[in-house]
Parts: structure tokens; C-alpha cells; sequence
């Protein structure tokens, strides 16, 4: 047997040479963890040639530890294990903690996580401080703005980093006011903490992954908890109950990975049917073998408006529709359920059936827009007979096009007028991320750090950081977050409450603002919104771009500042966020750290505390608790619900001897788990049974007695007819289309009408494919995207039905150049029929690399494709992209697995 | 009695999760694979569909990379499994030309090739090759291919189309399918 002893110091040394030895274009492609740790095997090899794993190597003395998977991955919070001998990780698992059982399934990880070695510890890793070399603090030319994204980088020390943003936000507060700094992203940063004292920062506020969900929806009767509608489908259980379960744009496989389309195939293997709606026939549709109805992007209104026609039409006597819901639960479906505060005399039943337009919605009239075939139309309106147990469970996908802001309404519609919700086996409500195929609220509920100040909130967001509140009332809307920095001014209409979906929206008013400097902690929103061509020119106009990073991603590529921020595999800090609420309701974790920070990087709460510091702030001021503090508070407050499933209770026990011995704040607490034994895993899951007092029926308790219980919705009832939400949507007052308060069909741009140069004639423009933009398995929004073994699993095409390649003389893995009015990119091309023709998609998520001689985005930002404006409301309608598609002989297009990895020149290594 | 893989492609979402839990295990650079899922679609539009086939070494009965390696790197283990001796690998490559499921990968940096050893030492240790426990759909198990047999009904096959005949290595591999992967036209797609 042979091994060879492995250290942390050989380990960081190896990583500095192979940095070192970086080339001027970026990192190897290898990046493999044998390109930073050198020759240094983490493995051994048995006496008969077999490979020896360090964990069976009886000369390491290693351990397991339970590491988090902490990014906005839409999956749900799966569970990662690290084998680590002295500070190196050298292998990872998922859960493996009991037994897997249908009540206790292992929390099965996905690619991503399985990936995560490669990522955290790659040789492209942000080592140290840097600042752009023609950017000097002070404005004006000595910025050389026009240079972000292609300028060299010059190493810096975190004392010299802090010095020169001190300075610069202490000058640019002075000249240019309290309103000249955004902070991006939604979820909030720590920074907040030092520049809220200071003066204040400029937020956004953005619909993010839900679409037309994100206004309005408890005023529908919806339920919000962290994100609209996810309570509102059944928990895991209860699947098992349908006879058929919809999945409308959904794409668990690839959206929502680790364990929920394992939920679906156990409902799937028991007799359950599905059936898939949507543009393309993805993963997860192929996989339970759906029966696919097809439906354009974007096209939605008018494909649910016929399948209601058809329901009322073929309704005898209430053979198909469920007149005792429509009427006990609902307000608006017909004239004899107005609501109280309806201010317009009409209804959705009369709109249907063409009594106010002159057009009854029928299969006719709608499959000029969705294309879906009208027997498929027939066939969905009978299967949601009042009769079937049917389970209708929506992503936002659709909701996130151009003029969806009535799908949320009508997806509803649908539902109710089947009678489909509160009762087992039936559902008419999201499966978003997280909650996918296990909704429900919280069996075990992590807990969270108590605030350092009592002042400090989450802001606006549930999923958000602990933060100083905001002087500045501002919030950019996302259409608007990049022309208002051009234009010097914004359209402000108030906010919307991300934590309960809540609106404050107000008469808008045309702001002045005049932003100088942009932070990024926490977020990638420069790639990730709308239109990075605007993106890149807003950021080459300012005075200042700092990022915080551990990887070179597109907003540190094009930042003046660069500091290397630590992973939570190596710093303690505790935070709110996404790994204790975007979690499945068995399972809650609090994960462990591997090794030290990694070269010179430092927590979110590190460097804010340094630069605090430079400020003239004293952080002990608000930062008055240890991060081992706040990883205790968060066990003190994790709960369980109590068998009888009423209330809440501790979780985790702790007494007053384990409190001196850590030397921490806190009450003994009585909880159904030890202490030690629940930090021993940093987990813990619920097992379900049948018979237990945990399953979730969404609105079981409203359907049973509606008075008793009533929704947040002005009626309490389910509104069909919505007036506060129409009124909503006309205040923003940005759409020539009078908001009505019931679903009408609503056409709007870059949607499948504007494919066409003359409608009429059914004559095709020069844009005349539709491109939508799927979550992709490879990253998790653009986290991930820098590592081989996912790129190698995920080439990252371009998809596009054969009849369309055809026409354009296209070949399976032809290099295609796509276009759309407002950007280019270049991938290679995937044929793919299971996409309807005239449909294409580019996944999400790509970093953007833009050849600036061509305008073409080699990297493929789905951003490229986007372009940002207000359609209807301040709903950003990501997947309303239309495009032309060309084969591309400009040059060779690498494999994104042989490309290097984007790392900086730096040139005083 | 013989030991390989079960393999539940009718359960398969195509994920690659197992696929990068082997780079993780066999800490395998850039196109060095020892498990591979390759997605197929089937059928035309708009009845088209697809399957996803994860792969990797069937630990054959009569393994061509075992008959045809030249310096015996490439055999048997005590208990059947294949496996390459990396140490006495030459790197000739036969073992890649010669394998019909295309298995054995050739490392271009180390010029040695490897393979899947079905994680011998998980094994000895009394656990699963680290595909199984990675699987989040639970389609992918190992062990006595009798068990195996017996544990999922006699529905199971070696064949498909996508791959070579089974009377050519006697592949110890047994897969639960689904009518798409007999549908035609089947071609491998780019995911």
C-alpha cells in the first residue's frame, strides 16, 4: 500500500504556484483539483492496484463533515458531506445519514452539489485583492471607465482595497448625494450595514423568478410564504393521491433538483398520470412519459381562455364545472358572485363567452396564438371535470413573459372551476423550487441569527440579510434598473413586499437619481438581468464597481475593485438566507466549515467590518455577536411541529451546562433532539407516515369553512374577480392596456405576434423564432458555471427544433450565431424535437464574454438576448425574446469545456 | 455468481449526478469519464421524446480489455469485477479500442487508461459504488446479478438498441426500460 501524506500547507503552496503559472487568457480548462494541489494524490492505491480512498486509508485520519450547498439553485437545500483530512476535502457524498425510506429519504444531491469540490477549490479562485489598472479612486478620466472588461489587474493589500472605497463612497455622497450608490441583487448584503450609516443605497425592486406572481398574488387569495404560491400544491404524500398531475412549465428534473422528481416517479410508479404544458417537452415530461400539450411562449392566456370556454360550453348541470366552489369559495366567476368592491360591471363566465367583445374564446379563436391543436384544448378542459382528482402545479416560467400578469389569475380560474384544491389528490397552485413535489409549511423549521441591533430587519425580503435599514425610500423597478442610470432618472411607483407579497404601490412619480458607484456582495445581478449590452455600458459610465467574489464572474470581469470572498465550506459566519428557508418541510440543516478562509479571502462580514473601520464606523457597534453566536441562535430557534400538528416547539434540547460549556448566549430550551447528537450531522428530518398530523392540503381548511378561515384577499374568498389587483397594475400606470379585474386575453411584445412582419398576412419578420430561457442543470443561475465536471456533463446548446434547423441548412452541433434585437450570442446548436417549431431556447445562466469588434457574446448570457423595457407592468418578461438564427463561420467556437476559465492578468504577481 | 450494475432507465431523468459523483471519487480531469449518461431522443415531432442512458463498465464475463491488454494491467478481481492496474498500464489504449460499450478512458496527461472498478474499496468496506448512493432517483444499484434479478422481475434486459449485442463480452448488466428506448429514430443528442 502505498499514499502520500497530504498537508494544508502543501495544499495552499500547490495553489499558489498553480495560480502562478495561470495564463494571460485565463485558467487551464483542467481546473481540475490535481491542477492546485499539484502531484499530490488525495488518494492511495490497495496493494492489488485498486484505487485506496483516503476515507479507507487507515494512515488518514480524516473526518466527514456536513457542508453546505447554499446556492439560489431552485433545488431543495439537498445534503453534502465532505471527507476532510487536515483542512483538504477530498471526497463528497450526499446523504447517507439513515436509511433511505419512503418516510425518510436520503436528501439526494444533484450534479451541482456533487460538483461542489471542484468549484470551491478550482485553480480560477480569486486569491486576493486587486484593482483595475487604469482606474484610479478621485472620478473623472482617471477611471477609464470605457476599459472595465478588458483592463489588466493590479494585486492590491485589503488595507490599500478598503483605504480607496472609503475614500471613494466618503466622495461620492459629498458630490453627488445619498442616492448615488446601488447595492445590487434582491436578497440584500452586509455591505448595507456600513453604507445605510453612511447615507444609503439604491435598491431594486425586481419580479426575479416570479414573473407576474410577484404582484398582487395574495390579493388573488393566493398563498405567499418566502414565494408566492409554493404552499399552495400538496406535500409529497399526497401525490400519490391523484389521478393525474399537470405540470404547467414545469421542469423539476433540471429546475428543482435533488429529490422532488423522485416524488413525482413513486406517484408516477403508483398509477398517478401526467400530463406536461409548455413550449418544449423537457426533461421531466419525458421522463414520466407526460402527454404533452403543447403551447407557444408567452401564449398562455389565450390557450387557458379556450380550455374555459370549452368547460363552460360542454357543462351540463355541473358535469364538468364545480358550481358549489365557484360560488362558496370563489368571488367574480358570474354575475350572481360579484364581489363587494367591484367597481366594474362584468365577469370572467360573460368575458368567456364573448359577451363583452364579440369574441367567444373559443379552440378556434385561440390556437391562432398557442398553436396547441384544438382536440388538445378539448382534451384539457375535460380532464379538469370536477370529478378528476387533478393536481395543477405551475412554475413561474410562464408567468415570466411579456403580458402574463393575468396568468397567475387565470391558472387560478382553471382550478376553481374544477373544484381542484383543498381536498386530497387535488391542487391548483406552484411547485417552485424548493417546494417542489413537498409542499407545505415547515415540519422542521430552521432557525435564524436574532438580529445584532433590534433595529435590524431582513428589509424587504424573507430570504434576505439582517441589515440597518435604508435611509433612501428608492426602489428601480427591473425594467428600468439599467435606463435609469443612463437617463438620470426613474419611474418610482412604491414596492412590493418580497417576504409577504404585500404592495405598496403608490401613485409613480419620475424620480431624479444620479448613480455613481455599484456594489456587488451577494449577487450577480449585472449578468442576470435583462439586457447586459445596457449592463455594461451603465457600468463603464460609473465612478466605481466593487465586487466581492471568489470566482471571476461576469460582474467582477467588469469591476474596478476585486476582493476575494470566502466560501461557506471555509468561514463560520452564520447568516440568514437561503439555506434555512429555501429547504423541503421534512429537513432542516446547519452545516459545518472544512478548512480555513483560502488565501486572503474574507467572510461578507469580514471585510464589511474592515471597511466599516475605514469609514470611521466602529463594527462592534453593530455587530455585537459572535459568529458562533448566531450559529447557536439559529439552533435555539429552529422548531418542529408538535405531533398533533397545532403548534410549534424547540427542536434541538439544550441545557444550561451545554450553554457554560460553549460558552454562548441563550435560554435551556426542552427540544426532541440532543444537542450533541444534532450537531453531530448539523441536520435533521422528520419522518412521515400516512397517518401522521403533518400533510399539507393546501387551503383544506378554506375549502372546509371559507368564513372561518378566510384568504388574504380583500373577499377572504378566491378571487376571480380581482378589483385591488387590477387596480394595482393600472396605478403602475406603464401599459396602454386597461387592467381588467378578471383574466382577459392580452397580447404584448417580443411574444409570438412579433415573429410575424405582417400578422394579417402571416408573413415572418426578420426575428422570426421565439427563444425562451430554461434553468439549466449545469449552474445554478451563474453559480457553478466555472467548473469542468459540470461543463463536460452539460454542453450548454442552443435547442431548436429540426424543421427550423432544416430550413436554415443546420446541422446537430453546427456553431449557430442568434440574434435578436438586441444582442448576439454563439453557441453550438442541440436539434431537438421535442421543442414545438418556431421555438427555441438558450439556458440560463451563461457568463457573458463579449467580443467587442463583433458585439457577439461567445459566453451566451441569456441577458445578451434580452432587452429591458417596461411591456405592462414592472414585470420583467425574461423568456419574451424573439430571434433569427444563422449558422456561424466567423471563427472556431471551442467547446465550452476546452475554453479556459476566466481568471484576471494580473501584472505584478 | 457474478457481480454488476441494475440499472432503472425508465426512473433515469438524465441528471449526470452519478456521472459527477465519479469525477469526484476518481478525481478525473477533463474528458476522462468512467461513468457517462448519454441522452437520446426518439421519435419525430410531435410525438418525439427521449431516454438517457447512464453507463459504465458492465465488469463483462468475457471482457474484451481483459483478453486484449497486453501487459495484464487490465483484469479480474477476486470477486470478477474488472479493473486496471494503473501502475502497470502502458497506455497502449487497447483496452479502448477493443471494449464495444467504448468504457476504458484515456488519460492524455498521465497516459494511462482507467476505468469504473465498480469502488472496489467502498466495497470491501461494505458500501455501494458511490454512482448507487449518488442517485437521486434511486435507478442504479450493484451487487450479485442473480440477486438483482430476482429483487426486479424477469422484465429486465442487457440489450438495447443503442447498444452492442450482449453475446459479444456478456455484460453483467441488467436494466428496467421503457418503450422509448426501442422507438426509432433514436439518435444521441447534445444536452
Amino acid at each position: 500500500m502505498s499514499t502520500i501524506p497530504i498537508s494544508r500547507r502543501s495544499f495552499v503552496a500547490a495553489a499558489a504556484a498553480a495560480s502562478a503559472a495561470v495564463i494571460a487568457t485565463g485558467c487551464s480548462s483542467e481546473n481540475e483539483l490535481r491542477a492546485v494541489e499539484a502531484d499530490r494524490p488525495t488518494q492511495g492505491v490497495s496493494a492489488d492496484g485498486h484505487r485506496l480512498d483516503a476515507e479507507f486509508d487507515p494512515t488518514m485520519q480524516g473526518e466527514w463533515v456536513t457542508v453546505p450547498c447554499w446556492h439560489n439553485c431552485g433545488g431543495s437545500r439537498c445534503m453534502l458531506r465532505a471527507y476532510t483530512v487536515d483542512g483538504i476535502v477530498t471526497r463528497v457524498k450526499t446523504d447517507d445519514t439513515h436509511e433511505d425510506t419512503f418516510e425518510l429519504p436520503q436528501q439526494r444531491a444533484c450534479p451541482r452539489g456533487r460538483a461542489q469540490r471542484q468549484h470551491l477549490f478550482g485553480a480560477d479562485r480569486i486569491k486576493y485583492p486587486m484593482k483595475r489598472v487604469h482606474w484610479q479612486p478621485g472620478g473623472g478620466e482617471n477611471i477609464h471607465g470605457e476599459l472595465r472588461g478588458k483592463d489588466e489587474w493590479e494585486r492590491i493589500s485589503w488595507d490599500e482595497a478598503c483605504e480607496m472605497i472609503a475614500q471613494e463612497v466618503d466622495r461620492i455622497y459629498a458630490e453627488y448625494g445619498n442616492r448615488s450608490i446601488m447595492i445590487g441583487g434582491y436578497a440584500g448584503a452586509q455591505l448595507e450595514n456600513v453604507l445605510d450609516q453612511l447615507g444609503g443605497h439604491i435598491p431594486f425592486l425586481n419580479s426575479n423568478s416570479y414573473g407576474s406572481y410577484f404582484v398582487g398574488t395574495p390579493n388573488l387569495g393566493i398563498t405567499y410564504a418566502i414565494n408566492p404560491d409554493i404552499n399552495g400544491s400538496n406535500d409529497r404524500l399526497d401525490l400519490l393521491n391523484a389521478d393525474t398531475i399537470v405540470l404547467y412549465s414545469a421542469n423539476p428534473a433540471w429546475c428543482s433538483a435533488g429529490n422532488p422528481m423522485y416524488h413525482f416517479m413513486r406517484a408516477k410508479e403508483n398509477g398517478t398520470e401526467f400530463v406536461y404544458v409548455g413550449p418544449d417537452y423537457n426533461f421531466s415530461a419525458s421522463t414520466l412519459d407526460a402527454r404533452w400539450i403543447r403551447v407557444r411562449p408567452g401564449s398562455d392566456t389565450a390557450f387557458l381562455l379556450a380550455v374555459a370556454y370549452v368547460m363552460i360550453t360542454e357543462d351540463e348541470d355541473g358535469s364538468i364545472l364545480d358550481w358549489d366552489f365557484l360560488h362558496r369559495c370563489c368571488v367574480g366567476f358570474d354575475a350572481q358572485s360579484m364581489p363587494a368592491d367591484a367597481t366594474v360591471n362584468e365577469n370572467f363566465h360573460d368575458y368567456v363567452l364573448g359577451v363583452y367583445d364579440g369574441q367567444p374564446k373559443t379552440p378556434q379563436w385561440a390556437t391562432e396564438y398557442c398553436g396547441t391543436p384544438i382536440e388538445d384544448i378539448e382534451w384539457y378542459a375535460r380532464l379538469q371535470a370536477k370529478d378528476n382528482n387533478v393536481m395543477n402545479l405551475h412554475s413561474y416560467a410562464a408567468a415570466r413573459y411579456n403580458g402574463a400578469e393575468y396568468f397567475p389569475q387565470l391558472f387560478l380560474t382553471i382550478g376553481c372551476m374544477g373544484g381542484h384544491l383543498g381536498k386530497p389528490g387535488n391542487a391548483t397552485g406552484g411547485i417552485f423550487s424548493f417546494s417542489a413535489g413537498n409542499s407545505g409549511e415547515a415540519i422542521v423549521q430552521c432557525g435564524a441569527p436574532l438580529p445584532d441591533l433590534a433595529s435590524m430587519t431582513t428589509g424587504n425580503s424573507a430570504i434576505g440579510t439582517l441589515t440597518i435599514a435604508n435611509p433612501n425610500d428608492d426602489a428601480i423597478t427591473g425594467p428600468e434598473m439599467w435606463s435609469a442610470v443612463l437617463k438620470g432618472s426613474y419611474r418610482y411607483m412604491g414596492t412590493i413586499s418580497y417576504a409577504d407579497g404585500s404592495s405598496s404601490i403608490v401613485e409613480p412619480e419620475e424620480r431624479d437619481i444620479n448613480i455613481r458607484a455599484y456594489f456587488a456582495q451577494n449577487n450577480e445581478g449585472f449578468s442576470t438581468n435583462m439586457d447586459i449590452n445596457k449592463a455594461i455600458e451603465v457600468f463603464r459610465g460609473l465612478d466605481l464597481v466593487v465586487c466581492h467574489t471568489w470566482q471571476f464572474r461576469p460582474t467582477a470581469q467588469y469591476s474596478d475593485i476585486v476582493l476575494p470572498c470566502t466560501t461557506r465550506w471555509e468561514n463560520a459566519e452564520y447568516e440568514t438566507g437561503m439555506i434555512n428557508t429555501q429547504i423541503n418541510r421534512d429537513f432542516m440543516l446547519i452545516p459545518g466549515t472544512v478548512c480555513e478562509p483560502l488565501y486572503e479571502a474574507k467572510s461578507d462580514r469580514q471585510f464589511v467590518e474592515l471597511l466599516a473601520t475605514k469609514c470611521g464606523l466602529d463594527p462592534s457597534e453593530f455587530y455585537t455577536r459572535s459568529d458562533a453566536q448566531r450559529r447557536f441562535d439559529a439552533v435555539l430557534t429552529s422548531t418542529i411541529r408538535t405531533e398533533d400538528g397545532t403548534d410549534i416547539q424547540p427542536l434541538v434540547t439544550v441545557t444550561q451546562e451545554k450553554i457554560d460549556e460553549l460558552g454562548l448566549e441563550g435560554e435551556p430550551q426542552q427540544g426532541v433532539i440532543d444537542y450533541d447528537e444534532f450537531i453531530k450531522t448539523g441536520s435533521y428530518q422528520v419522518p412521515r407516515r400516512e397517518d401522521d398530523n403533518w400533510t399539507w392540503i393546501a387551503y383544506q381548511d378554506f375549502v372546509a369553512d371559507p368564513e372561518a378561515h378566510p384568504l388574504p384577499s380583500r373577499s377572504g374568498k378566491f378571487e376571480i374577480y380581482c378589483q385591488s389587483r387590477a387596480d394595482i397594475l393600472n396605478l403602475m400606470g406603464v401599459s396602454a392596456h386597461e387592467f381588467k379585474p378578471y383574466p382577459v386575453f392580452l397580447q404584448s411584445q417580443d411574444n409570438y405576434e412579433a415573429t410575424f412582419s405582417d400578422w394579417g398576412a402571416k408573413t415572418k419578420g426578420d426575428y422570426p423564432l421565439q427563444c425562451f430561457q430554461p434553468h439549466y442543470l449545469r449552474r445554478a443561475h451563474t453559480i457553478l458555471e466555472n467548473t469542468p465536471w459540470l461543463r463536460e456533463a452539460y454542453a450548454n446548446p442552443f435547442y431548436m427544433n429540426s424543421k427550423d434547423a432544416a430550413e436554415r441548412g443546420l446541422a446537430d452541433g453546427d456553431p449557430v450565431l442568434v440574434t435578436s434585437p438586441y444582442g448576439k450570442v454563439v453557441r453550438h446548436l442541440s436539434i431537438d424535437d421535442c421543442f414545438m417549431e418556431g421555438v427555441c431556447a438558450i439556458p440560463h445562466g451563461g457568463w457573458v464574454e463579449m467580443d467587442e469588434e463583433t458585439g457577439i457574446d461567445f459566453g451566451s448570457s441569456d441577458s445578451t438576448l434580452n432587452g429591458s423595457y417596461f411591456a405592462e407592468s414592472l414585470v420583467m418578461g425574461f423568456n419574451s425574446v424573439v430571434v433569427q438564427v444563422e449558422k456561424f463561420e466567423g471563427r472556431e467556437v471551442p467547446a465550452d469545456l476546452d475554453k479556459p476559465l476566466p481568471y484576471p492578468t494580473v501584472v505584478n504577481e | 455468481m457474478p457481480l454488476g450494475f441494475y440499472f432503472d432507465l425508465a426512473r433515469c431523468t438524465g441528471c449526470r449526478a452519478c456521472q459527477t459523483a465519479c469525477k469526484d471519487r476518481n478525481d478525473l480531469p477533463a474528458h476522462v469519464v468512467y461513468r457517462e449518461v448519454r441522452t437520446y431522443q426518439v421519435g419525430t415531432y410531435p410525438a418525439a421524446s427521449r431516454f438517457s442512458l447512464a453507463a459504465t463498465c458492465n465488469h463483462c464475463e468475457q471482457p474484451a480489455c481483459v483478453e486484449n491488454c497486453p501487459v495484464g494491467a487490465c483484469r479480474k478481481a477476486d470477486d470478477g469485477t474488472v479493473y486496471i492496474d494503473q501502475d502497470e498500464c502502458i497506455g497502449c489504449r487497447t483496452c479502448v479500442a477493443v471494449c464495444p460499450y467504448g468504457h476504458p478512458s484515456y488519460d492524455e496527461d498521465r497516459r494511462v487508461s482507467g476505468k469504473c472498478d465498480a469502488c472496489k474499496a467502498f466495497r470491501d468496506n461494505g458500501e455501494n459504488p458511490v454512482c448507487v448512493d449518488a442517485c437521486p432517483m434511486r435507478a442504479i444499484e450493484f451487487g450479485d446479478i442473480e440477486e438483482l434479478r430476482a429483487a426486479h422481475g424477469e422484465e429486465l434486459t442487457s440489450d438495447l438498441p443503442v447498444l452492442p449485442s450482449s453475446s459479444e463480452t456478456s455484460p453483467n448488466l441488467l436494466m428496467r426500460t421503457k418503450a422509448q428506448a426501442f422507438a426509432e429514430p433514436c439518435r444521441q443528442m447534445i444536452v
